[in-house]
C-alpha cells in the first residue's frame, strides 16, 4: 500500500562527532502527510537527527554516520544527489535567517538556484506567482504585498520566520524538516505558525523539532522522546501524552527532569 | 552611617583614594588621547592654512610645473584605477578561498605567512621589486619604460595584502546562518558564495576597497621606480599604459621640493599636499559611511 509507506525510513542510526557520539541506533519510520514531533531536553540529538535527514550535517567536518536512511525508498547517503535531496526536503531554522535582500528576493532565491529564469515577460509572470503562491500559503503575502522589493530585514521576527518558510515552500519540496521554528518568537508569532503548520500537513511531510511540549502536544500526529542520543519512545502523539510507556518518556512528560 | 564608615576610619581612607586615583587616570587617559585628536588636527589645519589659498582653479587645471597638478590628478586617478583592478579581482578570489574553501592545513599557513610578510614589506623594497619586474624586464632587455601601469601593478602587489584581509573581513562578517539557508535551498557552494555571501558582504567590500584606495593614493617610495617622478611631461593625457611615465600627486609633493626647493615649489608642495589630504579624507568618510551600513544590515529588525 503506497498511501501508508512511509516517508523516511531510518534504521539503526549511528552519528559521531569525532569522538562523541550523538546518535544511537535511533530507528523511526517518519508517516508521509504528517507531522511528527521530536522532543527532548538540550543535546539530546534531536537537531543532530534532524539535519541528517537532508544532509545538513555534511557541512560540518568531522561527522560519520552508520546506518540506513531511506527516503521514499531511497538510500539518501547512496544513490541520492544531495542538491536534489535539499530541493525535496527544505528546512527552516530556530532563528530567522532571511537573506539580506527583498522579500521577493528571498522567496525567488531557491527557483532561481534551480534554474528558474525571468528573461521573458512569460517568465516573470511565471516567477511572480511563484513567489505570489508560496507567500499566500505561508500565510505571509496580505502583509508583505505592498513591500516585495524592500528588505526582508525589515519585517518583523514572525514574518521573516513565515518568510522562510515561503521561501522553502518556493521550491516546491516535498518534506518540510522544522529546527525550533518558534523558539525565537513571541506567542502571537508561534500561534500563526502553528495554524500555518496544520494547513500545510494537508500537502507536505513536516517534521518538527521542538522543546516547547506544549506545542508538540498541539500541532502533531507522532511524537518521539529523544534522551542521550537514544529514541527512547515513538508513538502517537495521544499516547506519549497520556499513556508513555518507558519510564523515561512518562518522566519528561512530567516535567521532573529536562 | 554609611557602611564605609563602619568598616573604620582607615578602610573609609581606602576608598577615598581609590577614588582620586581613578580620577587622575582618567584626566591622563583624556589627555593622552586629546593629545593624538591635536597632532592630527595640528597636520591637517597646519596644511590646510599654508595650502589652501592656492588651490585655485587654474592650479587644478593647469599642467605647468610647480604652478598646477592637472598631470598628476589625472595620473593618480588612472594609476587607482589601474591597481584596483586586479588587486580587487586577485585578492576578493583569494579571500573566498581562505574563507569559504580552504581547510585548515599547510596550503593556509603559507598563504597567511606570505601575506603577512608582505605586509610587513617596505614599500621601497616592493618598488625595487617592480622596477626589476616591470620597468628593466629583469635586465633582459626593457620592453616597458618607467610607467604607470608598472607603477599601477607595483601597488597592487603592495597592497593586495591589504584587500585580501578586508575581503576576508567582510566575508567573514557574513553570518554562517546564510550560508546555511542557502545550501539547504539546494544551492551549490559556488552558487551560495556568488548568490548570497558576495551580495550580503558588498558593503564590507566597498569600505575596504575605499580604504586601500587611500593607501593607494597616498604611495610614494613604490612609485618613484616605477611610475616615476616625472612632472609635465608630453603627452601625460595620452592613455598610454607601458610607455608614458607620470607622477602622482603624492609623488608630485616629493619631486617638488627634490627637484627645486624653492618658495613657489613650496606653495605648490603644500597646495598638492591639501589636494591629497581632502582626497583621503573624503575615501576614509565615505568608508566609515558604508561601515555604518553593514552594522545596521546585520543587526536584525
Amino acid at each position: 500500500m503506497a498511501a501508508t509507506a512511509p516517508k523516511f525510513h531510518v534504521e539503526n542510526l549511528d552519528l559521531w562527532y569525532g569522538q562523541t557520539q550523538a546518535l544511537k541506533k535511533v530507528s523511526i519510520a517518519v508517516d508521509p502527510k504528517a507531522i511528527t514531533a521530536l522532543i527532548g531536553p538540550s543535546g539530546c540529538g534531536k537537531s543532530t537527527f534532524l539535519r541528517v535527514l537532508d544532509r545538513m550535517n555534511d557541512l560540518i567536518d568531522g561527522v560519520r554516520t552508520e546506518g540506513t536512511v531511506l527516503y521514499d525508498g531511497m538510500d539518501i547517503f547512496g544513490a541520492a544527489d544531495v542538491i536534489e535531496l535539499r530541493k525535496r526536503i527544505g528546512m527552516v531554522f530556530q532563528k530567522p535567517n532571511p537573506f539580506p535582500m527583498s522579500v521577493y528576493d528571498n522567496v525567488a532565491y531557491g527557483p532561481r538556484v534551480h534554474g528558474v529564469r525571468a528573461r521573458t515577460p512569460a517568465e516573470r509572470r511565471r516567477l511572480d506567482e511563484l513567489v505570489e503562491r508560496s507567500l499566500v500559503n505561508a500565510a505571509l503575502f496580505d502583509e508583505v504585498k505592498d513591500r516585495l522589493r524592500k528588505s526582508a530585514l525589515g519585517l518583523s521576527g514572525g514574518q521573516q520566520q513565515r518568510l522562510c518558510i515561503a521561501r522553502v515552500l518556493a521550491v516546491e519540496p516535498d518534506v518540510l524538516l522544522m529546527d525550533e521554528p518558534t523558539s525565537a518568537l513571541d506567542p502571537i508569532s508561534t500561534a500563526k505558525i502553528e495554524a500555518l503548520l496544520d494547513e500545510l500537513k494537508t500537502r507536505y511531510t513536516i517534521v518538527i523539532v521542538t522543546h516547547n511540549m506544549q506545542q508538540a502536544g498541539r500541532v502533531s500526529d507522532s511524537t518521539g522522546f529523544f534522551l542521550n542520543g537514544e529514541l527512547v519512545e515513538y508513538a502517537p502523539t495521544k499516547e506519549i501524552f497520556f499513556n508513555p510507556k518507558d519510564k523515561r518518556t512518562e518522566n519528561y512528560i512530567s516535567g521532573r527532569f529536562g | 552611617m554609611t557602611a564605609t564608615a563602619d568598616r573604620g576610619p582607615s578602610a573609609a581612607r581606602q576608598h577615598l583614594r581609590e577614588r582620586r586615583r581613578d580620577a587622575r587616570n582618567t584626566v591622563a587617559l583624556w589627555v593622552i588621547a586629546g593629545f593624538v585628536v591635536a597632532v592630527l588636527l595640528y597636520i591637517i589645519g597646519y596644511t590646510l592654512v599654508r595650502g589652501l589659498g592656492n588651490v585655485t582653479w587654474k592650479f587644478l587645471t593647469s599642467g605647468d610645473f610647480a604652478s598646477g597638478i592637472a598631470p598628476q590628478l589625472f595620473n593618480t586617478v588612472y594609476i587607482l584605477i589601474l591597481s584596483m583592478i586586479p588587486m580587487l579581482l586577485i585578492g576578493i578570489s583569494a579571500a573566498i578561498y581562505t574563507v569559504e574553501y580552504a581547510r585548515q592545513g599547510a596550503l593556509l599557513r603559507v598563504l597567511r605567512f606570505a601575506t603577512e610578510t608582505l605586509t610587513s614589506m617596505p614599500s621601497i623594497v616592493i618598488g625595487l621589486l617592480g622596477f626589476l619586474l616591470f620597468v628593466t624586464n629583469f635586465g633582459t632587455g626593457a620592453r616597458w619604460e618607467f610607467s604607470r601601469l608598472a607603477g599601477a601593478l607595483t601597488l597592487a602587489i603592495l597592497n593586495l595584502p591589504w584587500m585580501m584581509r578586508t575581503a576576508e573581513d567582510a566575508l567573514r562578517a557574513v553570518p554562517y546562518s546564510i550560508r546555511e539557508a542557502s545550501f539547504a535551498l539546494g544551492a551549490t557552494k559556488l552558487q551560495t558564495v556568488l548568490r548570497s555571501v558576495l551580495p550580503a558582504s558588498l558593503p564590507g567590500l566597498v569600505t575596504g576597497t575605499l580604504i586601500v584606495s587611500g593607501r593607494v593614493i597616498g604611495e610614494t617610495a613604490a612609485l618613484i621606480y616605477t611610475s616615476g617622478v616625472a612632472g609635465a611631461s608630453s603627452g601625460w593625457f595620452n592613455l598610454s599604459l607601458t610607455h608614458v611615465p607620470g607622477d602622482t600627486l603624492a609623488v608630485h609633493i616629493y619631486t617638488l621640493f627634490a627637484d627645486n626647493p624653492t618658495p613657489a615649489a613650496q606653495q605648490g608642495q603644500t597646495a598638492t599636499a591639501v589636494v591629497l589630504i581632502v582626497l583621503i579624507l573624503g575615501l576614509n568618510l565615505l568608508a566609515r559611511f558604508f561601515e555604518r551600513r553593514l552594522g545596521r544590515r546585520f543587526s536584525g529588525t
